[in-house]
């Protein structure tokens, strides 16, 4: 079984977010209740379900506690109707994944409080890019050639299992890392917060089972940085 | 005579003290940008509101021996001033080398006269400029047999116009405005003439004790229509009154009318006045940017760009956000950008280094970045488009770099699927937030770790992330992750990193202190 993902409204953005997943394999479902917009979606090759969201019954039918769904994205142009949808889903969906398209700075305080876990300012990313195109354009080169590229350079989350290599060492101490040839941008403590530490903060951190470490490297390194955690283990 | 003239022309154009003093008087008195002349409109200013005063104080009292020498003081300042002047507003040397050039040229005898001419009608015409009749006027009180005179001195108050820039665009408002002023002085006259010929056949033949002559008349209708009315003329036949009446009503009309006229054309000038001196600093910029359209991008980026102290200039047709108390600071226009001559005006030609293009209307970008490539085929020009098809277009159109804002926060949002703790820090990254932030760092040729290999750099002491470097040679060369016991580093050579921004700081200040290094290696670390 394909894992899914929702997208509320079809609109640019979420035109983007459909192709980019898609390509990750992911089975897109794309809900729209204007009718050009729905055919519109239909013909870009996703399934469609033309409800509106407005109400609770809406938003039953779509079992979104399926296990598959991996993530619902809330992408509708109308703040309001975005805030509504978000707090709507949140409250019958409690553990569901939801991102939310935010188009002020102003906002993001409300749409957090409505419920989503995530919210992307197209305006706020679109801005900082031009200001490193302006600025920093070899980093700009960089980030790209990373995050959005076909180069093989990744960056990729490793999540420490109970009694893996690297429970219990801490962060400086990790030799493991160099000689993979892969960088450690940092972790993130779920028990501590949600918020990621990273490593040049400074901060020694003992790492401990449920843990996770986010790294950069070429894929093929850690790949087999992965395979070496998952088969090793200590003793 | 002939050659006695031309020598004195050639030598001044050749001498560089000349040419210096000339351009500093120039600076410290007609330059309207300059710095110097502000100073020196004060000190003027000061001059002329402080013999004013001694004027004014002169009326009833006796003078003191110590003003008198003030007064004396200050009219030799004027004096001078005004010859400076004179001598600044035209460069009668370069007549006489033109004309002499000319007759060389074309093997004529070369006659004096004709530049002598051109010089006197130059300098003629600075002398019965207004504001030199003005200077002349402030200074001929001061001859004693003139002190009939001494009313003239008040037009030194009108010297201070000379130093106040704005003021002089009010007279344009009233050149602007002619028309009206014309039809509003017509009514006034109208009314006037009306008024007083009523009251003059009325009352003028000794019914009214007070109105002697056709000028009473014609003094109590301009104090009536004013709305003033003294009362020392009031009308005493019912005729007179119902004159006074209409007199009254009308004059209301023309005391609207005039208002109306001079606050409208005020209000017009003022926007104008505000735009000139916007684009008179914008002149004096290097190296800014201009962004058009100040949307949310607008002013996201505006910040960015206040955050890192980079020049930058806004044009907006809507002035709506410009009256937020942030923007108040900034550089802004109101007006079309896809306009070209104003893109010339605000100096996308000369000064510029780049043109950013982010209104949400994909026509007015493309027509930006065509007017603006118009004017400067090297400027840097980045566009924002609202559509994937209309992508291809800006480049076309001639654009550097065209920013869909959907599509990066379409890769950034998907990142967050699948991959959420990898997505918060790339997120904290790119967003710059108060985290850590991904930084280049040159290696300049002054910097002590030329030839040093990477595992020199204590990256570990500064808490920075080493990313990778990239090439001195070839900038595409991005070598993420060397071998730090085997890459040497180069003059040129970027360093990518990621640290909080106090640990780059201190990490920048390293790489060029060249003593610590020194230090450091005494010590065997």
């Amino acid at each position: 079984m394909e894992n899914k993902i929702v997208i509320f409204s079809f609109t640019n953005i979420a035109k983007q977010i459909a192709k980019t997943l898609k390509m990750k394999n992911y089975h897109i479902i794309i809900i729209e209740e204007d009718e050009e917009l729905a055919q519109n979606a239909k013909k870009s090759g996703y399934e469609v379900i033309q409800i509106s969201l407005m109400n609770d019954d809406n938003i039953k039918s779509l079992h979104l506690d399926d296990s598959l769904i991996k993530g619902f994205f809330c992408l509708n142009n109308n703040k309001n109707t975005n805030l509504f949808v978000t707090l709507s889903v949140r409250h019958l969906y409690p553990k569901l994944k939801i991102i939310s398209v935010s188009f002020a700075s102003e906002d993001n305080k409300t749409i957090s409080l409505a419920g989503a876990d995530k919210i992307i300012n197209p305006y706020e990313i679109g801005a900082l890019r031009i200001f490193r195109l302006l600025h920093k354009p070899f980093i700009l080169d960089v980030l790209d050639n990373i995050l959005f590229s076909e180069s093989n350079i990744e960056v990729s989350e490793i999540t420490i299992k109970k009694n893996s290599l690297l429970d219990g060492v801490y962060l400086k101490d990790i030799q493991l890392i160099e000689k993979y040839n892969l960088i450690l941008l940092g972790l993130q403590d779920k028990e501590l917060s949600e918020k990621f530490i990273f490593y040049s903060s400074g901060i020694n951190h003992k790492i401990d089972a449920d843990d996770t470490l986010v790294v950069l490297g070429y894929s093929h390194d850690l790949k087999s940085f992965k395979l070496l955690l998952n088969n090793n283990h200590k003793q | 005579m002939k050659e006695i003239l031309v020598k004195v022309a050639y030598s001044l154009e050749s001498s560089q003290t000349y040419y210096k003093t000339k351009h500093f008087f120039y600076e410290l008195l007609e330059d309207v940008n300059s710095t110097k002349r502000k100073y020196f409109d004060f000190f003027m200013i000061f001059l002329v509101l402080s013999t004013v005063a001694i004027l004014i104080y002169e009326v009833n009292h006796s003078l003191l021996p110590w003003l008198d020498t003030y007064e004396t003081v200050a009219i030799i300042i004027f004096i001078i001033e005004w010859l400076l002047r004179f001598w600044v507003s035209s460069h009668s040397r370069r007549h006489i080398i033109e004309d002499y050039e000319k007759s060389q040229l074309l093997n004529q005898p070369y006659d004096w006269t004709i530049s002598v001419k051109k010089i006197i009608k130059e300098k003629f015409s600075f002398v019965i400029s207004p504001m030199s009749i003005i200077d002349l006027l402030a200074i001929l009180p001061y001859y004693r047999p003139l002190r009939i005179l001494r009313i003239f001195m008040l037009f030194r108050l009108f010297k201070i116009l000379r130093y106040t820039n704005s003021i002089k665009q009010f007279r344009h408002v009233f050149i602007e405005k002619k028309f009206e002023f014309l039809t509003l002085a017509l009514m006034f006259v109208m009314a006037v003439t009306f008024g007083s010929t009523i009251i003059f056949i009325y009352e003028g033949a000794g019914v009214n004790p007070n109105i002697h002559d056709f000028f009473d008349a014609v003094y109590w209708s301009v104090i009536t229509i004013s709305t003033v009315g003294f009362g020392d003329i009031s009308p005493v036949t019912i005729q007179g009154r119902v004159a006074t009446l209409f007199l009254v009503i009308g004059g209301m009309g023309v005391i609207a009318f005039f208002t109306s006229i001079v606050t409208t054309a005020l209000n017009e000038k003022l926007l104008i006045i505000k735009e000139e001196k916007v684009m008179g600093e914008a002149n004096a910029l290097n190296d800014f940017a201009i962004i058009c359209g100040f949307g949310r991008m607008g002013q996201i980026l505006a910040e960015e760009f206040l955050k890192t102290k980079q020049k930058f200039l806004i044009i907006d047709k809507n002035n709506e956000s410009f009256n937020h108390e942030k923007t108040q600071k900034l550089l802004t226009i109101e007006g079309d950008a896809t306009d070209s001559t104003l893109l010339q005006k605000v100096g996308v030609a000369n000064g510029a280094s780049s043109i950013i293009a982010i209104t949400d209307n994909d026509a007015v970008n493309l027509s930006i970045i065509l007017a603006a490539r118009a004017h400067n085929p090297s400027i840097y020009i980045i566009a924002r488009a609202n559509n994937v098809e209309i992508k291809e277009k800006l480049y076309i159109a001639g654009a550097n770099e065209v920013i869909l804002s959907s599509e990066v926060a379409g890769l950034v949002a998907s990142e967050y699927i699948g991959q959420p703790v990898a997505f918060e820090a790339i997120d904290d990254i790119l967003l710059n937030n108060e985290g850590a932030v991904m930084d280049e760092i040159e290696i300049l040729d002054n910097s002590n770790y030329i030839g040093h290999k990477l595992q020199d750099i204590n990256f570990e002491n500064f808490n920075l992330t080493l990313i990778g470097v990239i090439d001195a040679q070839n900038r595409k060369n991005f070598k993420f992750n060397p071998k730090k016991d085997q890459y040497t580093l180069k003059v040129k050579d970027i360093l990518i990193v990621i640290g909080f921004k106090e640990s780059i700081i201190q990490f920048k200040i390293e790489l060029l202190s060249k003593k610590l290094y020194k230090k450091r290696v005494k010590n065997g670390k």
